[in-house]
């Protein structure tokens, strides 16, 4: 078994370690591609106390926080009516399996004729990638509701509206969250990818664009840009999932220790 | 044990003289029925591959009396509950609970599960477990609470308001379950198996408490069980069930002065006697 204090240690030492190990080796590098990290951190600030956050960082987040917010508005309603009913789920497979199969690349060139590069086709591009996960879980999760405690809220009185609020969205809530986790870093991904591949605004245009003026310290500062921002993201999913979820964990603990 | 020995116990139970049978105090000359079961069948499946679980199953519960059900494992008990509350919808036949013919779930019967942990909802807390019925039936924050406090106070679980189900024992789980169903005020209590999961102390402890809680609040209770003693012991009535195509095959009446005693109770001539003769009844379908 290995103790809390050395798994906390490596949590939190591993990638302190790595940072490390990236300031000492690229200290007094001369190569063009790979600069002193010291430099890039010079330019990171620089560039995103500039103009380039109210152009390009804003306009990014923005877009994912509408499209993954309607991308929570459509899958988990639909997902739960696909859980309920296996007509619904049979008949809408098809559809469902070809779309999700479909690379987030591959769909670019409709939103761009339908909305033309901007907000209107990062949007779509993001709700796109983020919609699936989240549908499946929500299917599966709801599909997955132990029907004792639905019958149980049923001998109670409970209506059919009752039942899905008090019982199975509760019920489906951990599968639920699994997806939005997964939909999470598709999603980032696509915000990333509608940026490079024609936007002209956003954070992944910044950091093509840097790329092809060959302002290596400004491609790298977008990139480091790319991941803070992933970890913000997926921070704050974990601290609301910590609070929806606070049951969740305390009765896999007791379910594991009971048996 | 053959038929002979069955028949006879039969014939005994007739000649029960009534003035030493005290089913409940609180409900003397009153015989009213509040469940009816009539001609009830349930085939699953059809033609050839039909199943008949239930066939042509009648009986029916006084307002007061606490009626158990014992049969066979497989035999259709749990159909037979379903049924009863509403959760399915019978073959043939009908079930009527306090006058109305159960189309759906009946607003006067509440039901306690077997196995708790799918039952109790994990993401509620007890007291939430307890009164979630009572809140979508629109009664108010304040009164639900001091509903389903004193529920849980009456199954010996106060003070636990705030814990989660998970957080507890076996036994205290299925004290939750039972306050719910206390709570719900209901006319009838049905119990499906309750006390199949727990260990014999704690259910030694739940039988008593139930049947407290049932001489307190005048309920009445349908107990299905698989466990002979335990449907002696708690029933002031007991029906044995056949194996599938499951009927009734026998009504006995159980002449055991109350309170029970889990000791005492066991020793009285009566309760040998008519364990024995619900075990051969059950043995002889084999």
């Amino acid at each position: 078994m290995t103790s809390p204090v050395v798994l906390r240690t490596l949590r939190f030492g591993t990638p302190l370690g790595l940072l490390a190990f990236w300031w000492f080796w690229s200290n007094g590098s001369e190569s063009l591609y790979f600069p002193p990290l010291s430099d890039v951190l010079d330019r990171f600030v620089e560039v995103w106390t500039g103009p380039a956050f109210r152009n390009d960082l804003v306009p990014s987040v923005v877009r994912f926080v509408v499209g993954f917010a309607l991308a929570l508005i459509i899958a988990i309603p639909l997902g739960t009516a696909f859980g309920l009913s296996s007509r619904l789920r049979r008949d809408a497979l098809p559809l469902t399996e070809f779309s999700r199969s479909l690379p987030v690349a591959a769909i670019v060139p409709i939103p761009l004729l339908a909305f033309g590069p901007g907000f209107g086709m990062d949007v779509s591009l993001i709700l796109f990638s983020a919609i699936f996960p989240i549908l499946l879980a929500t299917t599966d999760g709801v599909r997955g509701v132990d029907p004792q405690a639905v019958e149980t809220a049923r001998v109670y009185g409970l209506n059919m509206r009752q039942v899905l609020r008090e019982v199975i969205l509760p019920a489906a809530m951990p599968p639920i969250f699994a997806g939005i986790r997964v939909a999470l870093a598709i999603g980032i991904s696509a915000m990333v990818i509608a940026g490079m591949l024609s936007s002209s605004q956003g954070i992944g245009a910044y950091v093509i664009l840097a790329q092809q003026s060959f302002d290596v310290l400004g491609t790298w500062a977008g990139l480091v840009m790319i991941g803070l921002l992933g970890i913000v993201i997926n921070g704050t999913f974990l601290l609301i999932q910590s609070r929806v979820l606070a049951w969740h964990t305390g009765w896999r603990r007791a379910a594991k220790e009971g048996s | 044990m053959s038929t002979t020995t069955n028949k006879s116990g039969e014939t005994v139970m007739g000649n029960v003289d009534d003035s030493d049978f005290h089913p409940i105090d609180q409900h003397p000359a009153a015989r009213e029925r509040v469940v009816e079961v009539s001609g009830l069948s349930v085939v699953y499946g059809a033609g050839s591959d039909a199943v008949h679980t239930l066939k042509d199953l009648t009986f029916s519960v006084d307002r007061g009396e606490l009626l158990c059900i014992v049969g066979p494992s497989g035999c259709g008990k749990t159909t037979l509950l379903k049924s009863v509350c509403g959760l399915l919808v019978p073959t043939s036949g009908s079930v009527t609970v306090a006058g109305h013919a159960v189309d759906g779930p009946p607003p006067e019967v509440a039901l306690v599960f077997q196995d708790y942990t799918r039952s109790l909802m994990p993401w509620k807390t007890v007291l939430d477990n307890v009164i979630f019925p009572l809140r979508a039936k629109r009664m108010s924050r304040a009164e639900s609470r001091s509903v389903g406090l004193q529920a849980l106070d009456q199954v010996g679980l106060g003070g636990f308001e705030s814990k989660y189900p998970w957080q507890l024992s076996g036994g205290m789980q299925q004290r939750v379950a039972i306050a719910r169903g206390v709570a719900y005020q209901p006319e009838v209590l049905l119990m499906d198996e309750p006390f199949a999961s727990v260990d014999a102390q704690t259910r030694a402890e739940l039988e008593d408490l139930v049947l407290e809680l049932r001489r307190n609040l005048g309920m009445t209770v349908i107990f299905v069980t698989h466990d002979i003693d335990e449907s002696v012991y708690m029933g002031d009535r007991v029906i044995v069930l056949s194996s599938r195509p499951t009927t009734v095959k026998e009504n006995l009446e159980v002449g055991l002065p109350v309170p029970r005693d889990q000791v005492f109770t066991k020793q009285e001539p009566e309760f040998v006697r008519l364990r024995t003769d619900i075990a051969s009844s059950i043995r002889s379908q084999h």
